[in-house]
């Protein structure tokens, strides 16, 4: 009889265990559920897949994205004070064309006296570039004639003639086939 | 006669495009089209082994271009169905073993004797796949709704644009799970064909009844009643030119409740 209790016992023991395994899992399954439809991996992927095509479709590297990005910035600032640090420029795909969609935070607009002072400042960096780059080889001017061989002489469409290929006709302006000019 | 070559590419491995060639052409020629599949896969060559005719290649693509045989004796005949053939690539030898211009020709002498030409490319945009398009008029384009696929088949789309031969190119959407579809867990048909901004030509659910067709080697379309056998049959009428509607696999099938609600509503409606 003891061991007839005993069975029986273990089994109910057994069935509350079962019970409670099931309810659990229920349970854990009903909330895995809410937890799939709350995160919705498939618009996931569809955003960042139209991203990344947008960005292999435009054919720029990011390099060339961040060096675009800067050169707008100098431009804008000329005229507005922005917020470089909150500037965001992205590619958007509209139905079938990419946009460059950029959301710069304006801080103020400067005024006129600042605006005309950019200018000049733009336009004196330019002149300065410009200048350091004709310095820097001040007589290695690229002479403009096209060379033409004949008779075995380099012939240069400059006023001089060139004679000897080697030694160069002698004027300043040098090309390739060795004249110099000289005034 | 002139057929028409269908180049059948992807860009990604693994998505399907081999699979797609041996049962695309498989039903096409049971629809009673003249059919030759042409695998442009040199040195990973598959489509034998998909259509169970690996054991009867005695030449090979690359036998034929270095002079070895005649053009039919490197076509080899499919088991069941007389009008369908297999052109198959060397297994020994490496893609620079053909080069664009050969394909052209192979592809131009084809079509004289066949009413289809599917060619099945290599995975990758290089010398393989410049090779496989090279005699193409038209592109199945082949991916599966997993982001890498879609972004492969994104820049074939852009190559075959580039390419003024190709007048037509289609998708197919394979191995999708309808179910998880549903849970907006896997990118749907629709979201993929707006993407790539492309028209479809059809969507194969995934199936594990290819599995076994490949163990058998022995197309899916010749299995009964399968979803993905059924699937290919469609696109093939597609093909041909049948206007066969695609399947909307974004709703979920009407549960049993709502099958006896509408017989009710019908019932209703009529009396």
């Amino acid at each position: 009889m003891k061991l007839l209790d005993r069975k029986i016992t273990d089994k109910i023991s057994d069935m509350v265990s079962d019970i409670v395994a099931t309810c659990s899992r229920i349970l854990s399954t009903e909330a895995k559920v809410a937890e799939t439809n709350s995160y919705d991996s498939k618009s996931d992927a569809k955003n960042r897949l139209k991203l990344v095509l947008m960005h292999d479709r435009s054919q720029l590297t990011p390099a060339q994205m961040e060096q675009m990005k800067e050169e707008l910035i100098d431009v804008i600032s000329r005229y507005v004070e922005i917020d470089r640090d909150a500037l965001d420029l992205c590619l958007e795909a509209e139905t079938n064309t990419i946009a460059l969609v950029a959301n710069i935070p304006v801080l103020r607009t400067r005024s006129e006296q600042e605006k005309l002072q950019n200018q000049i400042d733009a336009a004196m960096t330019e002149g300065q570039s410009q200048e350091a780059s004709s310095s820097a080889e001040p007589q290695t001017e690229e002479c403009q004639y096209v060379c033409e061989v004949v008779d075995e002489t380099i012939q240069c469409g400059c006023e001089c003639e060139n004679e000897q290929a080697d030694e160069g006709c002698g004027c300043d302006s040098s090309c390739d086939c060795g004249c110099q000019k000289t005034e | 006669m002139s057929g028409r070559v269908i180049v059948i590419t992807s860009g990604k491995g693994g998505v399907g495009k081999t699979t797609s060639t041996a049962n695309i052409g498989t039903a096409l020629a049971k629809h009673g089209a003249k059919v030759v599949m042409l695998d442009t896969d040199i040195g990973l060559r598959n489509l034998d082994l998909l259509m169970g005719l690996e054991n009867r290649i005695v030449y090979t693509l690359v036998d034929y271009l270095e002079g070895k045989c005649k053009l039919h004796q490197a076509l080899v005949k499919d088991k069941k169905i007389p009008t369908l053939a297999l052109l198959a690539a060397a297994q020994t030898c490496d893609k620079t073993a053909v080069t664009a211009e050969q394909m052209k020709d192979v592809c131009n002498a084809l079509k004289e004797d066949f009413d289809f030409v599917l060619v099945d490319s290599p995975a990758g945009i290089e010398q393989g796949f410049q090779n496989a398009i090279a005699g193409a008029n038209e592109a199945i384009i082949i991916t599966t709704p997993e982001m890498s696929a879609v972004r492969d088949a994104d820049r074939i789309i852009g190559l075959l644009e580039a390419k003024e031969e190709i007048i037509n190119y289609k998708l197919v959407l394979n191995r999708i799970r309808p179910k998880m579809i549903q849970s907006n867990d896997m990118l749907s048909v629709s979201d993929v064909t707006d993407i790539l901004s492309i028209k479809l030509l059809g969507v194969i659910p995934e199936d594990e009844n290819i599995i076994v067709s490949t163990n058998k080697g022995e197309p899916i379309v010749n299995m009964e009643n399968t979803k993905a056998g059924n699937a290919y049959m469609n696109i093939a009428r597609r093909i041909l030119g049948d206007d066969i509607p695609i399947p909307d696999f974004e709703t979920p099938p009407p549960t049993f409740v709502d099958r006896i609600k509408n017989l009710f509503l019908a019932t209703a409606a009529k009396a």
